[in-house]
């Protein structure tokens, strides 16, 4: 399962390790840099007091550092070191077959390799000898005819010298396995101390979350009227917060919706079956009460239940879009006019004012026999709902029809709930002859045609609004 | 027994209307809110069953009017609203019953009988009185073990003298409460059926006379000591 904190916790923790350990790293190979760079130097200086190994004493204290300012240093303490055994200051030096041509009093037994410089450049290494002790030596060729000597002490002028200087390791090799040691606790403690401190700061850090989700789990189907508090929220979560309260403004609408739609269909359907189920009971209980009115009784009954199945199951159509258009150029002036046909009479009855206003003729691509599906809803609608003398529009638009009705008595709450599923005006819902289905299915129908099917209501006007749906919206 | 009934259904209405008069309920039916609350404050009930949902004055509305008015008519809703919400808004608001569309015809008359029961205190369905034993759930009537035939209406008459047994009911109050609004005020339908009914509660092994004529007031029924 993905875990933030523990993939964060990883991530951190191994990061940091990481670093603890190159930093660790760096801080010795620094160090043990430094310690070699000085070994070198004091070799390098040590270079210039072998070259009075061979000379008297006085010889050695006249020459030695010429080409330093001060009053010149006696080597003797230096050279002191390559005559004690055991000192860890060596000098040895070969002629070019590898015979040893000197060696200072310090390396007694011990068997130096012979190295291979290439110049009179000086060329540092780190050997490790037979009795296992660490060097770093100092090897160069001296120039010819110079300074080597041959053991027997005749001058060999006309040829190299190998030449090796060398200081024993071994306490610069105990301070850097101290350094080591004190390193790698120290890091170990960091380490312990980070995977602490990484998981007590993501621990706290997500806290907020496991209270967004401790909020989250709080909520059901019966407190969808909670809203999540972010007043004590990171401002980073803040908007996700914000939108999460969005989200629950939408599902209460939706629930409420739907729970309404339970309800109203919950009614549509009860009172028929109860009048069947009583119509029936009191037929057979009753049968001399029972007569032709009980059997219309029963079919209106029957015909009101298919209705509305009817209308529901075309909704559940059109509402999957699993139904195939046939679409063709529709001149939308004679098509309202068409459908308007069969309402013209009850629309006299009423004495409502009718008034057709097309500025041109609006030709849509459209199917004609949904698109006449929706327009006779809506004008069953107008001519039913309008008062008396009442008076009904209908206007083209650029990309659509308004058809309205005035007065219509409706209330704005009520508009905003016109195209619910089995709303209606009358909360009694006395009258069988209607289903409430009308206008939900008008909209269903409208959203296959890619229209988009509006109420809105301006003083005494009622406008449904039929028109093109914009593609960026 | 009298019963006001308000439906805004008409075939539901209707066929109620048929099963509770065949069953010896005198009914007032409307349709309207506005009507239901005005029948029910002018005329006196045994039970009313109310729709919750209704064109003008709903049925809670109704109810709460007829109990700030202290109407104590036992109420009844008939309703399709059947969430528990809906169920205990409409107990509290001072109902009896509740029932919920669609129900059995048999179970509805039996919550009227029970309404009508708690109208005058009866928790059993069997009444007595001398001899006469009356079974409201049943609808049978028996005296001295002889079981008595009687009409819807008859059986209504003898139920409500039952229940007012050793009280003087007048014939206004029976008109009210076993006929409908079909009886005029110079009928003598009252006195004709009174009359059937002593004929017909006679048997050969029990004669005593149970329902006395109080004149000028009307009539009681109680077994008097010899």
């Amino acid at each position: 399962m993905k875990s933030i904190r523990r993939k964060l916790t990883i991530w951190l923790s191994g990061g940091l390790l990481l670093l603890w350990i190159a930093a660790g790293a760096g801080i010795y190979l620094a160090v043990r840099n430094g310690l070699f760079k000085a070994i070198d130097a004091q070799l390098t200086v040590d270079r210039e007091v072998t070259r009075f190994l061979s000379k008297t004493e006085t010889q050695r204290e006249d020459n030695f550092f010429p080409d330093r300012p001060g009053p010149p240093r006696r080597p003797s303490d230096k050279l002191a070191q390559y005559k004690e055994i055991g000192s860890g200051y060596y000098y040895q030096s070969w002629d070019e077959r590898g015979n040893s041509s000197e060696q200072s009093e310090s390396v007694g037994d011990l068997i130096l390799p012979i190295p291979r410089p290439t110049s009179q450049m000086p060329e540092f290494a780190t050997i490790q000898i037979g009795d296992g002790t660490r060097l770093r030596t100092m090897n160069f060729r001296s120039a010819p005819g110079g300074k080597g000597r041959s053991k027997g002490g005749k001058s060999r002028n006309n040829s190299h010298t190998i030449i090796t200087i060398a200081h024993d390791l071994s306490e610069t090799d105990q301070t850097l396995s101290t350094l080591l040691g004190g390193l790698i606790v120290v890091g170990l403690l960091a380490a312990g101390g980070t995977v602490v401190l990484v998981g007590t700061s993501l621990k706290q850090g997500l806290k907020p979350l496991r209270e967004l989700g401790d909020q989250t789990a709080a909520i059901d189907a019966g407190n969808l009227s909670t809203r999540f508090d972010a007043t004590k929220t990171p401002v980073e979560l803040k908007p996700v917060y914000s939108r999460l309260n969005g989200l629950m403004d939408r599902i209460q609408i939706s629930f409420d919706r739907e729970r309404r739609f339970s309800a109203d269909l919950a009614h549509e359907i009860r009172t028929p079956i109860a009048e069947l189920k009583m119509l029936s009971e009191v037929a057979l209980k009753w049968p001399d009460q029972a007569g032709p009115d009980t059997f219309k009784d029963t079919l209106d009954i029957a015909l009101q239940l298919e209705t509305m199945t009817e209308s529901l199951l075309a909704l559940a159509r059109w509402e999957s879009g699993e139904t195939k258009l046939n679409i063709e150029e529709v001149n939308l002036e004679t098509l309202t006019k068409n459908c308007w046909t069969p309402y013209a009479a009850t629309a006299d009855q009423k004495q409502h004012e009718v008034i057709f206003q097309f500025t041109e003729p609006a030709i849509l691509d459209s199917d004609p026999a949904l698109l006449s599906h929706v327009l006779n809803n809506l004008f069953s609608n107008a001519v039913e709902y309008t008062a008396e003398s009442g008076s009904i529009t209908v206007s083209s638009l650029d990309d659509g029809i308004r058809i309205s009705n005035s007065p219509h008595g409706l209330s704005e709450k009520e508009i905003s709930r016109i195209f619910d599923r089995y709303w209606r005006r009358e909360e009694a819902r006395s009258d069988s002859s209607h289903v409430g289905l009308g206008l939900s299915l008008a909209r269903s129908c409208s959203d296959a045609l890619g229209l988009d099917l509006a109420a809105s209501t301006d003083a005494e006007w009622l406008s449904f609004t039929l028109r093109k749906k914009n593609p960026t919206t | 027994m009298r019963l006001l009934l308000v439906e805004d259904s008409r075939r539901l209405r209707e066929t109620i209307e048929v099963a509770l008069k065949q069953s010896g309920y005198a009914v007032d039916a409307t349709e309207n809110g506005d009507d239901g609350l005005w029948m029910a404050q002018n005329h006196s009930y045994d039970a009313a069953i109310l729709d919750i949902m209704l064109p003008g004055l709903d049925g809670v509305s109704i109810l709460k009017r007829l109990r700030a008015e202290n109407n104590k008519t036992p109420v009844m809703f008939l309703t399709a609203k059947d969430t528990i919400e809906d169920k205990v808004n409409g107990l509290r608001t001072g109902a009896d019953d509740y029932l919920v569309k669609p129900f059995a015809l048999e179970e509805l008359l039996a919550r009227v009988e029970a309404l009508c029961r708690r109208a005058y205190q009866e928790a059993a369905p069997i009444t007595q009185v001398a001899d006469i034993k009356l079974d409201t759930s049943a609808k049978k009537v028996s005296r001295a073990g002889t079981d008595l035939d009687l009409t819807a209406r008859e059986f209504a008459l003898l139920e409500h003298l039952m229940l007012k047994q050793g009280k003087v009911v007048s014939r206004t109050e029976i008109e009210e409460h076993i006929y409908d609004d079909i009886v005029t005020p110079m009928s003598n339908v009252v006195d004709s059926a009174i009359c059937s009914l002593r004929k017909k509660i006679t048997v050969p092994n029990s004669s005593q006379a149970l329902i006395h004529t109080r004149r000028g007031q009307g009539y009681v029924m109680e077994e008097k000591s010899s």
